[in-house]
């Protein structure tokens, strides 16, 4: 059947589903007004407008059941328990699968158990009602509808008494920037798409301008030069808004989180609360979908490992529910990320004590530089094999997401305290902060946080490697010299190990590293370190798997830019 | 028996060869830009690439490519609106636009081009002197980039 307006009706659905889901957090914990029970209804309702319009009389049905128990919980705050809220949470959960059919326009098989499992849940929660048995006894409702027992209109919008009657603040909020629950469409605050419009009226003003007087040849140097100059005010400030435009707030992700540690917590029979801050900072969308898997992790390593149970903390001194911080906060052109809990933190010596039955001796290092360790993949700890913290995502696979999106991730600990993890990520992924070199009279780019240091390399002893290569000693190590040349063509000069060294000598060594391994890219020359624009790769360009994109320098020439993790992990 | 249909062909010469291929395979004709070497495991038809308007076009040749010749010395670039991205292909002539008839583009002659068969659509004679190579350059290109 065709749906008109089928797309906007989805988007609705979608931004709708993220309140409820919102709410059914806010109530998880304790969190929720009575706006927000009012809110919830108004979602059910709305939802229940729109599936009528999609023609399914079983999602009808199954919200219209689901109303009644709104109601009932806005007048019996006891119903307000784990199973109500579980309830709420899989009823969301399968609309939203219905939504994900919809949209990638299949047709829904509807699962019946689970639907009657739901009307059955209803039944109870609803019949224990102590707020539905008086009104049963009463027989006050007698007759009334949905609307009219919610006193809400049949729009799904609340009444209010005309005397008293101030917006609630919830619905004053914008709600823009509901990101959709696929990547098709997201709302955008449509003052920003005033701002583009008017600039790039301004630049059409300026370029007929321009045309007119080519036209009739009354060009002149000053005219034009002062021309050009307004309209390349005029571009920066379309570039930033145009790439606003694609920046979300953290809100979305942060709610999911807070719903998974509730379900994680469940599971885990732990008592944690969630504080979340900076949830407005706004990031560019494709760095969210990417740190997603990252953050889900160190959130339920966080629960898993960190919070102890109640009785621990109460033994401790502490309180029986756990704390977790999530905040982010701006600077210029970073978002800086903290994952803080109150928990036991990290046994350093158990770290110590792993790293001695490997070999490692740690007896010289502090203890800030044992704990990095724990981003090893070879450090085995408990965390890899537990079910909730360990879904094919360890702490190497987190530090590794983050260092490939340009970003860094650095953790602080105390014993019986608790641990926090800073992540710093770029703010947008279209834009990177690189170093750009020459190797061969190409220019390349590489992402500066990839960049540990810069060495001319003729200020060192180039010791004879095995295999003929090359390396030299640095801060005790001994780091392995590769020339990036060779590197990118995947071939290898014959040179002697004489030629090699003086190579290496007349070269500008890149040190790059990983938690396992650092080298030096040998490059002929360093340029500057500039903002490089990403573009896509050409399909036939991918076939190097040592360039992350291809980017635009500052003067305007194409280059590529290099994914030194990539070749870290080949060599 | 082919059907009437009237098609908009773009017309171009490399190496004196005469082709055509569909004007929506095209997106711009551009005077040569001065290319950016890629170092790299790339083939010897990969010449460089180069800045059009924000967008990183590859620069291919094509004679290159169907081994007809491996110097790269174009008059004008052909940038193609290839799904994956921009690319360019080196031409010596750019003839402009030509609305050919289906039923005139002969399929059952050997066009004798270096090219695999399913990229020839077959010969169009334009006049007495003139013959056409009809190709599927799009589909060429984007098979040859997954080589």
């Amino acid at each position: 059947m065709e749906i008109e307006h089928l797309d906007i009706i989805l988007l609705e659905f979608s931004g709708l589903l993220e309140s409820w889901e919102e709410i059914c957090i806010k109530i998880s914990g304790g969190e929720a007004s009575s706006q927000d029970l009012d809110e919830i209804f108004r979602c059910a309702h709305t939802i229940k407008a729109l599936v009528k319009t999609l023609n399914d009389k079983k999602f009808v049905d199954l919200i219209h059941k689901c109303e009644e128990l709104l109601i009932i919980m806005r007048q019996d705050s006891s119903i307000l328990n784990e199973e109500t809220i579980s309830l709420l949470f899989g009823i969301q959960e399968y609309l939203k699968k219905y939504l994900f059919k919809l949209k990638m326009g299949g047709n829904f098989a509807h699962d019946l158990k689970l639907e009657d499992s739901f009307r059955l849940q209803f039944k109870a929660i609803v019949g224990n009602s102590s707020s539905k048995r008086d009104s049963d006894k009463d027989g006050e409702d007698a007759g009334l509808s949905i609307e009219e027992k919610s006193g809400f209109d049949k729009d799904g919008f609340v009444v209010f008494d005309e005397t008293s009657a101030e917006t609630p603040e919830s619905e004053k909020k914008p709600t823009a920037y509901r990101n959709t629950a696929d990547n098709l469409s997201f709302r955008v605050y449509h003052e920003e798409v005033v701002n583009i419009l008017s600039l790039i009226e301004d630049l059409s003003v300026n370029l007929s301008t321009l045309s007119f007087h080519k036209k009739f040849g009354t060009i002149q140097t000053k005219n034009s030069s002062d021309i050009i100059d307004l309209s390349l005010k005029t571009v920066k400030k379309l570039q930033k808004y145009a790439t606003n435009l694609n920046m979300v707030s953290l809100k979305s992700l942060f709610n999911q989180l807070k719903r998974d540690a509730y379900e994680t917590s469940k599971h885990l029979r732990k008592s944690v609360k969630v504080h979340i801050s900076g949830e407005q900072t706004r990031v560019d969308k494709q760095l969210i979908e990417e740190v997603r898997g990252a953050f889900f992790h160190l959130l339920r390593n966080s629960i898993d490992h960190g919070i102890e149970p109640s009785e621990d903390r109460i033994a401790l001194g502490k309180s029986a529910e756990g704390n977790i911080h999530i905040s982010a906060t701006l600077s210029k052109s970073m978002v800086y990320l903290t994952f803080s809990d109150d928990g036991k933190g990290i046994d350093i010596q158990s770290i110590r004590d792993r790293l001695y039955s490997r070999g490692i001796d740690a007896s010289s290092m502090d203890d800030e530089e044992a704990i990095q360790y724990i981003f090893k993949p070879d450090l085995s700890t408990k965390e890899q094999i537990s079910e909730i913290s360990g879904r094919g995502i360890g702490m190497n696979v987190v530090k590794e997401t983050i260092d490939k999106l340009n970003g860094s991730i650095t953790i602080e600990s105390q014993q019986f305290k608790g641990t926090s993890f800073h992540v710093k990520l770029p703010l947008r992924s279209s834009i990177i902060d690189s170093m750009v070199f020459e190797v061969d009279g190409t220019s390349l780019a590489i992402p500066l946080t990839n960049v540990n240091q810069v060495l001319i390399l003729d200020q060192f002893d180039i010791i004879d490697l095995n295999q003929g290569n090359v390396a030299i000693t640095f801060d005790h190590f001994t780091i392995p010299i590769h020339f990036m040349r060779e590197v990118l063509c995947e071939e290898s000069n014959e040179l002697s190990i004489l030629e090699r060294k003086n190579l290496a000598k007349n070269s500008i060594g890149l040190l790059v590293e990983t938690a396992e391994k650092s080298m030096i890219l040998a490059v002929d020359r360093v340029l500057n370190n500039q903002e490089v624009w990403v573009r896509p790769i050409d399909k036939g360009l991918d076939r190097s798997p040592f360039y992350q994109g291809l980017g635009i320098f500052q003067n305007g020439d194409p280059g590529f830019i290099v994914d030194s993790y990539e070749i870290l992990s080949r060599f | 028996m082919k059907k009437n249909h009237i098609n908009t062909y773009f017309r171009f010469t490399i190496d004196k060869i005469e082709f055509a291929c569909d004007i929506l395979e095209v997106s711009e004709i551009t005077e040569p830009t001065p290319l950016r070497k890629i170092i790299g495991p790339f083939p010897s038809y990969y010449k460089g690439i180069f800045n059009l308007r924000g967008n990183v076009v590859t620069a291919l040749n094509f004679a290159d490519l169907i081994g007809t010749s491996p110097s790269f010395n174009p008059k004008l670039f052909a940038v193609l609106k290839c799904p994956s991205a921009l690319t360019a292909i080196g031409i010596d002539k750019s003839s402009g636009m030509i609305a050919l008839d289906n039923k005139n583009i002969d399929d059952s002659v050997n066009m004798h081009l270096p090219l695999p068969a399913k990229y020839c659509k077959g010969i169009c004679s334009v006049n007495a002197t003139t013959k056409l190579n009809v190709i599927s350059l799009l589909d060429f290109i984007e098979d040859k980039k997954q080589v």
